[in-house]
């Protein structure tokens, strides 16, 4: 097993170092010039010549790359063009508010999607599934900035039970909007996913074995239908969670939670180069450790699983 | 709940408001736009600033004085003027904090801000040990000279970017030369200023204020709805239903806004080059219904570049809508059949409705148009380069001056990046405007200023459009709020809280 882990370990690094390499050169070829965004509305032809010779940005491309990969490697993300500030430290201030946000929403969606979806199986073709399912397909089909309008309009405006915006150092119930918009999707797709997978767990004959030896009918149902259903629920948790982390630019806009989603797009429309770079690299780093533990999750979740990869090995 | 409970514990002595971006620096060395521009107002003092009625009135100077030929101003600073840490805040100060704008070594974007004064290019280039044409003449004087007579001198010195740092030199926030001291900055989510207690103007209404940066234009109005905000410039797509509000319509503040939005044509592309096919889409498209319409009236028609608030300003003299004249002038032009006109803007609701209405305007005349969103970033990098036909754009006043809005806008030394991003070229313009930089009769300026923006509007380098009118709704916690016409001059001390008294 820690043999599989290390192996799959080993495996991330080629990943990140194409990450690297994918997002220095679509920076570069984003239209636009960071030159331009740095010296304002207003500004002088020689101005532009001499920022770019500030940042290196005269140099061969591949020179810069060089130079880049040489600082990143050395823990160097650079200084953020804008404000003139280390660019990891501006991320590690932004991520534990989008982990917060990326944990409340998970929460929310497994609080709300796993019991739903395995009510719904376990009570298939009646009202509830049939309430599930209308759920589900409202949570997946409504574009987020639009839940995240309703909420505030309805939560906020109008009931006053929670700030329309704001972060949680300022106002605590800031929170419960964006967490509930983010996650509200995903208990939609996580309820469909849980049905999905309990009934045709349900159907297998180790099931009919439990409920044989006399197994109650909920034990049946929690501790051998739902565990063995997980699988592709964990994925796809994972996978959302993943997603969150990476920072969710509309939820954190509309809400002007200041994450690692509102930092990327800032980043973007200013043209800030290390910024670009250095969120890409993060959440990369990011998104690839959540799908390694989710991989190892499965192991626990699954002998199965867990077997065929020391099989492999 | 949450709401009512959060409005009950608000201090009095605070005023809340939001911007939609977070300024990158507070050094205003840095400040390249309007988010910069307003916190620099807040925090830094410069010699001069601009009134509420655009006039220019003394800050840190006291008083000044101008020698016969315009090019030597003798400026008398405030003895008793400190920063926020106590220091002393004079001649020498001054000087120092212009010396860093100009720093050879790491030149601000904005050192043309003070490339009139004598010597200051030479120093920029590294050429020179001191500006020659600035002396500290006391602690309390200040001469500066100027390589040749500027009138708009003074308005450039009410820019952000010629403020006065402490001794210290510090641009943190920490220590502050301006009304406000910040107290706290958290990227991207809020801003926190206290009164700074050594300025030497007169205190203001309020005794903090609180700045949220808040990106989304429904999340500032659902904000200010649940009263948690004092201030609220109204989005064109609420103006109906806040004036409509009772709550509202009377705490509604209105000004037409030193702005000019435009539709600039690209002079040096074949087809656009010919000014009568130029003259011909501004006789096609009807602004007026669109102001009427899209807009819901809140516009004043152009008839120039320069808004009516300021000297020159014309407020008649529009081009008039006439489909007819504008096809006679494109057959005259001999326009080819095939011609498409592209029209780029920036990702925005309402310009993407005004730009459909032009669309379908000029096909009216036989002219197709194809609009084009890009990013802000993306825009103006190819508008600078020259590469876009038409662009919808606009342009906001540095200082209520009519050399800002045309000496930046049709200069052929500007084009591009400069600020000409029509890239418009009359040699006689020139001349006319560096007439006009040397003219400091106030009368003879705004009739000089009048001439040449109507010679320029005849050569049609934009579809003219209009000057936004502003609205702007307070809080019942406010009192004496009047909008600034420049938005990077507002410095928040004349507004108070209700109930105060007058001061």
């Amino acid at each position: 097993m820690s043999g599989w882990i290390l192996r799959r370990f080993l495996a991330t690094i080629p990943v990140l170092l194409g990450v690297t390499l994918v997002s220095f050169v679509l920076t570069y070829l984003l239209p636009g010039d960071p030159a331009r965004a740095m010296a304002g509305e207003r500004y002088r032809e020689e101005d532009l010549d001499r920022i770019r010779h500030e940042l290196g940005l005269d140099r061969p491309v591949p020179e810069q790359y060089a130079r880049y990969m040489g600082r990143v490697l050395t823990g160097d993300f650079g200084v953020s063009y804008a404000t003139q500030r280390p660019v990891a430290e501006e991320l590690l201030e932004r991520f534990p508010r989008t982990f917060l946000l990326a944990c409340a929403a998970l929460l929310i969606a497994i609080a709300i999607g796993i019991p739903l979806g395995t009510i719904a199986a376990a009570r298939a073709g009646g009202a509830i599934d049939r309430f599930a399912t209308l759920f589900a397909l409202l949570g997946v089909s409504l574009p987020v900035f639009w839940t995240a309008m309703l909420f505030v309009y309805c939560f906020a405006i109008q009931l006053r039970w929670f700030p329309p915006s704001g972060f949680i150092d300022t106002s605590p119930a800031a929170i419960v909007l964006p967490a509930f918009t983010l996650g509200l999707r995903s208990a939609a797709v996580l309820a469909r996913m849980t049905r999905a997978s309990l009934l045709e767990t349900l159907g297998q004959d180790f099931m009919r074995t439990a409920r044989a030896k006399g197994v109650s009918a909920p034990n049946v149902l929690l501790r051998h239908g739902l565990r063995a259903s997980l699988v592709p629920i964990v994925t796809l948790a994972g996978l959302d969670f993943g997603s969150y982390l990476s920072g969710s630019v509309f939820t954190e806009s509309i809400f002007a939670w200041p994450g690692v989603g509102q930092y990327a797009l800032h980043a973007i429309l200013r043209r800030d180069f290390p910024a670009i770079q250095a969120t890409v690299l993060f959440l990369a780093v990011v998104f690839v450790m959540v799908n390694f533990l989710v991989d190892v999750a499965y192991g626990a979740l699954d002998p199965r699983i867990r077997l065929r990869k020391e099989d492999a090995a | 709940m949450g709401g009512c409970a959060r409005k009950a514990d608000v201090p009095p002595g605070l005023l809340r408001l939001a911007w939609s971006s977070d300024p990158a620096s507070l050094d205003p060395a840095q400040a390249v736009d309007v988010v910069g521009g307003a916190v620099v107002a807040l925090l830094y003092e410069g010699l001069v600033s601009i009134d509420k009625d655009g006039k220019v009135v003394p800050s840190l100077a006291q008083s000044w004085d101008i020698d016969s030929a315009g090019t030597t101003y003798t400026f008398v600073l405030d003895p008793r003027a400190q920063a926020s840490d106590g220091t002393k805040l004079g001649a020498a100060e001054v000087a120092r904090s212009w010396q860093r704008l100009l720093d050879p070594k790491n030149p601000s974007p904005r050192a043309w801000v003070l490339e009139a004064i004598d010597g200051a290019s030479a120093y920029t280039r590294g050429e020179a040990a001191q500006i020659s044409g600035l002396s500290v003449v006391s602690a309390d004087t200040l001469q500066v000279r100027l390589a040749r007579p500027r009138a708009s001198f003074l308005g450039l010195l009410a820019m952000p970017n010629a403020a006065v740092l402490a001794a210290s030199q510090d641009v943190s926030g920490s220590v502050c030369t301006g009304p406000w001291v910040v107290v706290e900055h958290v990227a991207s989510s809020h801003l926190k200023l206290r009164r700074n207690p050594h300025w030497h103007g007169n205190a203001p209404g309020f005794e903090e204020i609180q700045v949220r940066i808040l990106p989304e234009e429904f999340t500032r109005v659902a904000e200010f709805e649940v009263g948690h905000l004092d201030l609220l410039e109204i989005p064109a797509s609420q103006a109906k239903r806040f004036r409509e509000d009772p709550r509202y319509s009377a705490r509604i503040q209105r000004q037409v806004a030193l702005v000019t939005e435009y539709i600039g044509l690209n002079n040096e592309q074949p087809v656009l080059s010919d000014p009568r096919v130029r003259r011909a889409l501004n006789h096609a498209v009807h602004v007026q219904r669109i102001m009427d319409t899209i807009l819901e009236g809140r516009g004043v028609r152009s008839a120039g570049a320069i808004p009516p608030a300021i000297a020159g300003g014309r407020e008649t003299g529009a081009y008039e809508y006439n489909p007819e004249k504008a096809k006679a002038l494109l057959a005259e032009a001999k326009v080819p059949a095939d011609w498409k006109l592209e029209i780029w803007q920036r990702p925005s609701p309402i310009v993407s409705q005004v730009l459909e209405a032009v669309q379908a305007d000029l096909k009216a005349v036989g002219v197709n148009a194809e609009i084009l969103q890009r990013d802000w970033g993306a825009l103006k990098a190819s508008i600078d380069r020259g590469d876009t036909p038409a662009f919808y754009i606009n342009w906001y006043a540095d200082y209520p001056d009519p050399e800002n809005f045309l000496v930046p806008l049709f200069h052929s030394a500007n084009i591009g990046g400069g600020g000409n991003r029509a890239r418009f070229h009359d040699a006689q313009v020139d001349s006319m405007l560096d007439a006009l930089e040397a003219e400091r009769d106030l009368d003879a300026r705004g009739t000089l200023a009048a001439a040449i923006d109507a010679r320029i509007h005849d050569a049609a380098p934009w579809i003219y459009l209009w000057h936004p009118l502003q609205e702007v709704v307070t809080s019942e916690r406010v009192q004496g709020y009047r909008p600034h016409p420049v938005a990077s001059c507002e410095r928040w001390i004349d507004i108070a809280p209700a109930g105060a008294t007058a001061r």
